[in-house]
Parts: C-alpha cells; sequence; structure tokens
C-alpha cells in the first residue's frame, strides 16, 4: 500500500505555505511537496543582483503574518525569503514539507476516488490535491541557434549562480522585461561592458522605493493598526487609481505615460537613444516596471543597446541581423517564464484520462473561478488561470483562493462527500464573462506581445476586474456550481462505529 | 467532443402556458393490464442514446416544458402516467408505484427496443425508475440479456426520493408544521374518500390554489408564472388519482432498487428549497449509489426542471455524454460489493 495523504500541496512557495497554515489550523493533515532543498518558491529561485519585488512590501505579505521589520519600502529579494521562511517556520510549516520531493506525475484514479501522484520519492496518494507550483516556476528559455557552442557562461535570471563575477567582464542581458530592468543597473555597476538586447522598449515609471526608517519601524511594532492602514491605503489606491485605468479605459493610461515620458526625458539626454527607448505599445500593457537606475544604465558609455534582433549565437558572442558580432564573456537570459505554456499542466491527467494540458490546447487555459477545472474533481489550483493581476499583490488572490477551499474541505468533511467536479458548463460561462471582461483592457488592445497572452491571442492570465470582487465570489464554497459524489452510507456508518 | 464546448441555445426560453395542457400523442401504448400510456416522441431522428422522460405526482409530460429542446440533439420520448395528461383510466387498484414501472416497461418496449437508453425521472418519475430497477434489473447497465430490449445506460433522478422520512414536515417549523400536516392529510383523505366533494373543494385555478402550488413545488423566488403552470397541471389530475397515488407515495421504499442503479452513471438533482423530497431524500440515495452525482441547485425547490433549466440541461447532456464515452461500466458493481 503506497503512502496516503489528505491533502498534497505541490509547491512550498507563497500559495504552498499559506495552504500549508490553513490545513493545520482546521487540523487537516497533509504534505508540501517541494522539488528545491529551501521554502520560498519564486523567491528562492531567483537570485539575481537587484531582484525584488515590484509591489509595496506592506501589500505583498500574507495579511495574517504582517511584518512590521520591513527595511525598505520595496523589499528586496533576500528579504522577502527571510520573511516567507520566517513564516513558515513560526508556523511549523518546514516539518510538513518534503524537500527535493518533485511530482513527475498526478492521474486522477476515478476507483479510489484519489490523486495518485509519481514523485522522486516514490508514489504518493491523496483525496485532495492543491497545486500552488507557480505562475513564474518555469524558466522561459527561448531557442538561438549556436547557443550550444558559445564558450562564455549562459544563465537565466531564474538560476543565477551566485558564485559567478561578472567584474571586468563583457555582458550581454537579453529581454526588457521586469527582471531585466532588475539586473541591467547591478550588471552594469561591475561590468566592463554591458549590451543590452531589446526587442521591445519597456515603459520605466520612476521607482518609488524607500528604505523605512527604525523610528517607522518601532511604530508598526508598537501600533498594529497602522500598519494595515497603510497596508489598506496601497491596496485601495491600486484598486481605484491603477486597475480601472488599465482593465476599463486604456486612454486613462496617459497619466502613466506622461510620467514614463518625464521619466525618459530626464534620464536619457540623447535624443536618439531616447526614440530607440520609447515603447510604441499603450503602457500597461506589458507589465509596468519601475526603476531609477535603469535608464541611467543603458544611457552611460559603457552600455550599446542593441535593437537589431539576433540572428545567432557563436562561440564568441552574438550576431546581429544587421550583421554585427558582439563579443561577450557572458550571456544573461532575462526572458522571463512559461506562463501560458506551463509544462505542469501535462503532467495532470483527469477523469476522462486527458491531461489539463490537453484540454487546454482545445480551449485555452481556463478554470472556474481561477481554482477548480471540470473532469479533474478534488483538484485546486493556486494562482490558476485569470488570477493574475498587473496592479496589486498577488497574495490577495492567494488569500481568497485558500479561503475558498478551506471552506470545500470543510463541506466535505461536515456533509460527507468525497470529491467536488466543476460543472463544465458553469465553468464556460464563467469564462466567458472573463473574456469579454478583457476585451477593452489594456493587456488585450494595448498592442503589444506579452507574456499575459497565449499563442492565439487569449488572455489566460488576467483577473480583469477589482480584486475584492474575486474574493467575494470566492468567499463561500458555492455548491450549486459543483457535482458531488458523497462518501457511501456503509463507509459513514463505519467511520462513525470507529 | 470538446469536454468544455457546450452549445449556447439559440432561441430565448418561454414560459410554460397553463392554459395549453392538452397534447396529441405521437402513440399510444397498452400497458400490461390494457390501460394506454401516452407517449410522445420528439427529434425521432438523432442516432444515440434516447432521453426517456418521466413526470412526478400530479403532473405530467408537459412538466419537460425546458428540457423539449434537447431534441435538437437527442431523441426524446416523453409519457404521461397512467390517469394523469393524455393516458387512460386505470383500475383503482393499480395506482402504484410498482404498477407505474411495469408502465414505463412497456413504453421502453414499444419505443426503444435495441435502443440505448437514459432514463430521466422527476419525484414520483424518479420513483417509477427504482420500480422498473426493482423488477427489470437486467435492463440496467451494460449487456442486456435479449438484445431486443432497451439498455438503460444512465438514469437521473429529479427531485426524487427512496423512501420518505418519517418526520417530514415539508420544510416547515414549530406549530405551522403541524397545522399543516393535519390540513394536508385530511385533505388527502379526503380525496380518497369522497373524490366528488375533494373536487368541489379544490378550488382549482384561484389564488390561494396557485399560492399552494408555489409553495409546495417551487422556490420561494421562482416566477409566479411558474406556480400558475403547475397549479394547472395538478388541476388538471382528477382528485381520487392524486389521494390515491399519494398514499402510495407515502409507502414506497426503494432503498434496495437502488442497488440495480449502481451499474450505471447516475445523477441526482435536487433543488436546495425542496419541500415535498428533501435534499436530505437526495442524499440518501447519491449516498447510497456508488459514484453517483449530487447536484444540488440553488433557486430551486421541488421543480429543478422548471426553476434551473439551463442547469438541468447542461448536467443532462453531461450525463448523455458520458454514455458516449464509456459504454460499459462493470467496475461500479464489484465497488458495490466490496
Amino acid at each position: 500500500m503506497s503512502e496516503s495523504h489528505r491533502v498534497v500541496v505541490i509547491g512550498a512557495g507563497f500559495g504552498g505555505i499559506g495552504a500549508s497554515i490553513k490545513l493545520a489550523e482546521q487540523g487537516i493533515e497533509h504534505v508540501i511537496l517541494e522539488k528545491a532543498d529551501d521554502v520560498g518558491g519564486t523567491w528562492w529561485a531567483n537570485k539575481y543582483p537587484g531582484c525584488r519585488c515590484d509591489v509595496p512590501s506592506h501589500l505583498y505579505s500574507f495579511s495574517f503574518a504582517p511584518n512590521p521589520d520591513w527595511s525598505d519600502s520595496y523589499s528586496l529579494q533576500p528579504e522577502i525569503w527571510r520573511y516567507l521562511r520566517r513564516v513558515a517556520e513560526e508556523h511549523t510549516v518546514i516539518e510538513r514539507v518534503r524537500f527535493g520531493c518533485k511530482v513527475e506525475a498526478a492521474r486522477w484514479d476515478d476507483d479510489d476516488k484519489q490523486w495518485v501522484l509519481e514523485t522522486s520519492s516514490g508514489t504518493i496518494r491523496c483525496d485532495v490535491l492543491i497545486a500552488a507550483h507557480g505562475f513564474l516556476s518555469e524558466p522561459r528559455i527561448p531557442h538561438f541557434e549556436g547557443i550550444e557552442t558559445f564558450t562564455g557562461q549562459v544563465m537565466h535570471s531564474a538560476e543565477w549562480d551566485p558564485s559567478y563575477d561578472v567584474t571586468g567582464k563583457r555582458v550581454a542581458v537579453i529581454g526588457t522585461g521586469a527582471s531585466a530592468v532588475q539586473i541591467v543597473p547591478e550588471v552594469h555597476r561591475d561590468a566592463e561592458h554591458l549590451f543590452v538586447f531589446q526587442r521591445t522598449a519597456a515603459w520605466i515609471l520612476p521607482h518609488r522605493g524607500r528604505a523605512i526608517p527604525e523610528k517607522e519601524k518601532a511604530l508598526y511594532r508598537r501600533i498594529p493598526a497602522l500598519q494595515r492602514a497603510v497596508r489598506a491605503y496601497h491596496y485601495w489606491s491600486a484598486e481605484f487609481v491603477v486597475l480601472p485605468a488599465l482593465a476599463k479605459n486604456p486612454a486613462r493610461t496617459k497619466l502613466i505615460r506622461n510620467m514614463a515620458m518625464k521619466h525618459l526625458e530626464e534620464q536619457v539626454p540623447d535624443p536618439e537613444l531616447r526614440a530607440k527607448l520609447t515603447p510604441d505599445f499603450v503602457p500597461g500593457c506589458k507589465r509596468l516596471t519601475p526603476s531609477n537606475d535603469y535608464l541611467p544604465a543603458v544611457a552611460s558609455p559603457s552600455t550599446t543597446l542593441v535593437t537589431d534582433g539576433i540572428e545567432r549565437i557563436e562561440p564568441t558572442g552574438i550576431r546581429t541581423t544587421d550583421g554585427t558580432l558582439h563579443e561577450v564573456d557572458v550571456i544573461i537570459l532575462a526572458t522571463g517564464f512559461r506562463v501560458t505554456d506551463n509544462t505542469f499542466s501535462a503532467l495532470v491527467t483527469g477523469r476522462d484520462g486527458r491531461t489539463l494540458q490537453e484540454m487546454w490546447e482545445e480551449s485555452g487555459m481556463s478554470a472556474y473561478n481561477g481554482t477548480t477545472v471540470a473532469g479533474f474533481p478534488n483538484l485546486y489550483l493556486l494562482v490558476g488561470p485569470n488570477t493574475g493581476i498587473g496592479h496589486t499583490s498577488v497574495i490577495y488572490m492567494i488569500e481568497a483562493q485558500l479561503t475558498y477551499v478551506m471552506d470545500a474541505l470543510r463541506l466535505m468533511k461536515e456533509r460527507g462527500v468525497r470529491t467536488f467536479d466543476v460543472r463544465a458548463d458553469v465553468q464556460t460561462a464563467f469564462n466567458e464573462e472573463v473574456q469579454r471582461k478583457l476585451q477593452p483592457s489594456v493587456w488585450n488592445t494595448g498592442g503589444c506581445v506579452s507574456w499575459y497572452l497565449d499563442k492565439n491571442g487569449r488572455n489566460p492570465t488576467i483577473w480583469p476586474d477589482y480584486t475584492f470582487r474575486f474574493a467575494r465570489r470566492l468567499r463561500s464554497f458555492d455548491l450549486d456550481s459543483y457535482y458531488q459524489e458523497l462518501v457511501s452510507a456503509d463507509e459513514r456508518a463505519m467511520v462513525g462505529a470507529r | 467532443m470538446g469536454f468544455l464546448a457546450r452549445p449556447t441555445w439559440g432561441f430565448v426560453m418561454s414560459w410554460p402556458d397553463p392554459h395549453h395542457l392538452r397534447w396529441t400523442p405521437t402513440l399510444r401504448v397498452p400497458s400490461d393490464d390494457g390501460t394506454e400510456i401516452a407517449v410522445e416522441i420528439l427529434g425521432d431522428n438523432h442516432p444515440g442514446p434516447t432521453l426517456v422522460f418521466i413526470h412526478g405526482w400530479t403532473f405530467s409530460s408537459r412538466s419537460w416544458h425546458y428540457q423539449r429542446m434537447l431534441a435538437e440533439r437527442h431523441r426524446l420520448v416523453l409519457m404521461d402516467h397512467r390517469d394523469h395528461g393524455e393516458s387512460g383510466t386505470g383500475p383503482r387498484e393499480h395506482r402504484t408505484i410498482e404498477q407505474v414501472g411495469r408502465d414505463l416497461y412497456a413504453v421502453l418496449e414499444a419505443t426503444c427496443k435495441d435502443r440505448d437508453v437514459v432514463l430521466v425521472g422527476h419525484s414520483m418519475g424518479g420513483m417509477t425508475i427504482m420500480a422498473l430497477a426493482a423488477e427489470h434489473a437486467d435492463l440496467f447497465g451494460a449487456e442486456s440479456p435479449d438484445a431486443q430490449s432497451a439498455r438503460v445506460k444512465a438514469v437521473a433522478l429529479l427531485d426524487t426520493s427512496a423512501k420518505r422520512p418519517d418526520d417530514h414536515t415539508f420544510g416547515l417549523r414549530g406549530p405551522f408544521a403541524g397545522l399543516f400536516l393535519k390540513q394536508w392529510t385530511s385533505s388527502l383523505a379526503l380525496m380518497v374518500a369522497d373524490p366528488e366533494k375533494a373536487e368541489r373543494a379544490r378550488r382549482s385555478g384561484s389564488a390561494i390554489s396557485v399560492r399552494i402550488s408555489g409553495f409546495l413545488n417551487l422556490h420561494r423566488t421562482s416566477d409566479r408564472r411558474l406556480a400558475q403552470f403547475t397549479e394547472a397541471m395538478s388541476a388538471a389530475t382528477k382528485a381520487q388519482v392524486v389521494g390515491d397515488f399519494w398514499a402510495d407515495l407515502d409507502a414506497h421504499d426503494k432503498l434496495k432498487a437502488l442497488e440495480a442503479l449502481a451499474d450505471v452513471p447516475v445523477l441526482v438533482v435536487v433543488g436546495v428549497a425542496d419541500r415535498l423530497t428533501p435534499v436530505t431524500d437526495a442524499r440518501i440515495i447519491a449516498a447510497g449509489v456508488p459514484g453517483s452525482r449530487l447536484l444540488e441547485l440553488e433557486r430551486a425547490g421541488h421543480c429543478a426542471m422548471l426553476e434551473r433549466p439551463e442547469a438541468v440541461n447542461a448536467a443532462l447532456l453531461d450525463l448523455v455524454a458520458n454514455v458516449d464515452h464509456q459504454p460499459a461500466k462493470p467496475r461500479r458493481r464489484s465497488r458495490a460489493a466490496r
């Protein structure tokens, strides 16, 4: 008989740690499977210099575990990771995590009504599967011809080798997304020469981060309500100022545009370079990236901004389509993550023998309430399809989903339910609604190719409405939308007699 | 078939008309005692499984108003119970669940020979399916002894019960429950004892009668036009028939027959505000039939197929799709036996 649990959580990042804490509160037996050697998920994997969160720290944290000690209003990766590690330790999550355990397949067994997981440490069965494998967990490594012949170092931002020193080297950074904007200033400081390979320019906003003085921290420690107020301020201003512009009326992004243009003019005096750095899409279409150091680093004489396409990679450098060979010692791929084609979905096989990936190939990545998928009973996706946001903290979305999942687990126990399987018609209607709301949004109409969109131009990543509406939807589990299979009368009697 | 692809109905659903309950049967099937059962066949040209609809106590096949549109994709057979709707009148002593189960068998023999069948029963119609299962368990499941019979491949039980609970109070509490029960029992007794007098006392079509029908059959938020419709169907059923069948319904116990259903996919649907066959009844069925799927619908009382047609129809299509995908489910029995 293989190992069996009530609940298995895949991943020990923000989602997995939060899930474990809530499960433990309800006294539900569970185990967390984590492929890495420590908790933290994306905040453990991403260790590139300058890595930080572009959501205010007071908001980018669990509501039930405030941290008065944030040293910066926008924290750097090490501090976020230390926060997560501390929360995990304080709630004894660590002892429930199985580290170095990679899930290779998850299959629904409709005879025993259980998920069967094939992992690097053997077969594990469970009644309920919570997939907290993450949104930004799988590096996207584009294929460049000849990359294997390159004699120098190649690193993806999420697979950074901290022992590698760029001092005095010639460095290429490919990409201009969120991670590139953070890496470039850091690398520029030490490198002999920096090449930034830009396909599309990014809208750079002024960064408003500031160090939080000791006195302020002490104040938050003394008066927790004060920190809650700051958190609420960040939350509501994002909801009512940023979201309406992005989701409802892209014309209103003019303000963001003006701010970014002014920032650009101040930091890049050369009009020719400035033209190259001016994006041709509506701000917000790609994730907005704040930085005060990026543009000066790009404008520096020791940096070359390359806007020609990459033809191939040669042993000594990168050859662009104009025929130039840019000789470099190290190539940094700041090319982001596989979001709309995350390979995790290929591992999960549902009731009718098809994988999530096969289903999503047909219909596009979709779920009900971003959490459940028809034909995949007792599976809950954390940060699933259409739960991403461009304006606020994803932790808020995770907590809303956890409320929903915990309510489902409560109902299972109270009412003797063995499986919940969402109605396909409900899931379809939900997604029609979400896609309809996305139609006018900047993510769909902004004129850019972003990781928010899949290869068919459908948007399976963004929640297009106020996040409190999402939380309200998921405040309690809606039995109406689910098929239930009940624990049989005999088994209930057995449990009762025990 | 695309799992997520669902048809969207190309027309707006219309309200059922309480003034047009009469209809012309496609054929009349004589049951084993000679009573003629009125049958309507829709979408006769569709291959694939036939959906057979069996209505509830005091209603008629017209109660499947919103399910008729499924004929766009499937062959449908709708029947009126004996002494209901367009069916003939049978002997009084034959007003039993067992007999309507035999009527259903006769209809299946006449309309669905050598075909795959999905049985859809509401209330007493669900009990009719259980009665059929008790007598003809061999029809349920993949292998039928002679290939000539109908093969029941799936069953949908809407707002029904396998056994009436002893403490049934129509969802009422307190002194009100006692009062209502007393009135209810005496009215039904009168229908059996003195049908003429009961008929006169019924005041069919009156506002109070509509109110009572809505109270018993529907969720409080359901449209009054539905209450007018359910009232009209009940009013068209003779008082004595109502009383006779109630006596048998009240004694109905088919928990055993549920075993035969374990061989086929079973869908159980119930409205959360069902007063006649409350959610607990549905949960007993769902817990008693291994592998069955239960749907508890909000904003619905005893008539989910009228109050939540979009959900019921989608669930029926899911059930039929299941039949298309999985020809046999023999393992279910082994589970039940385990």
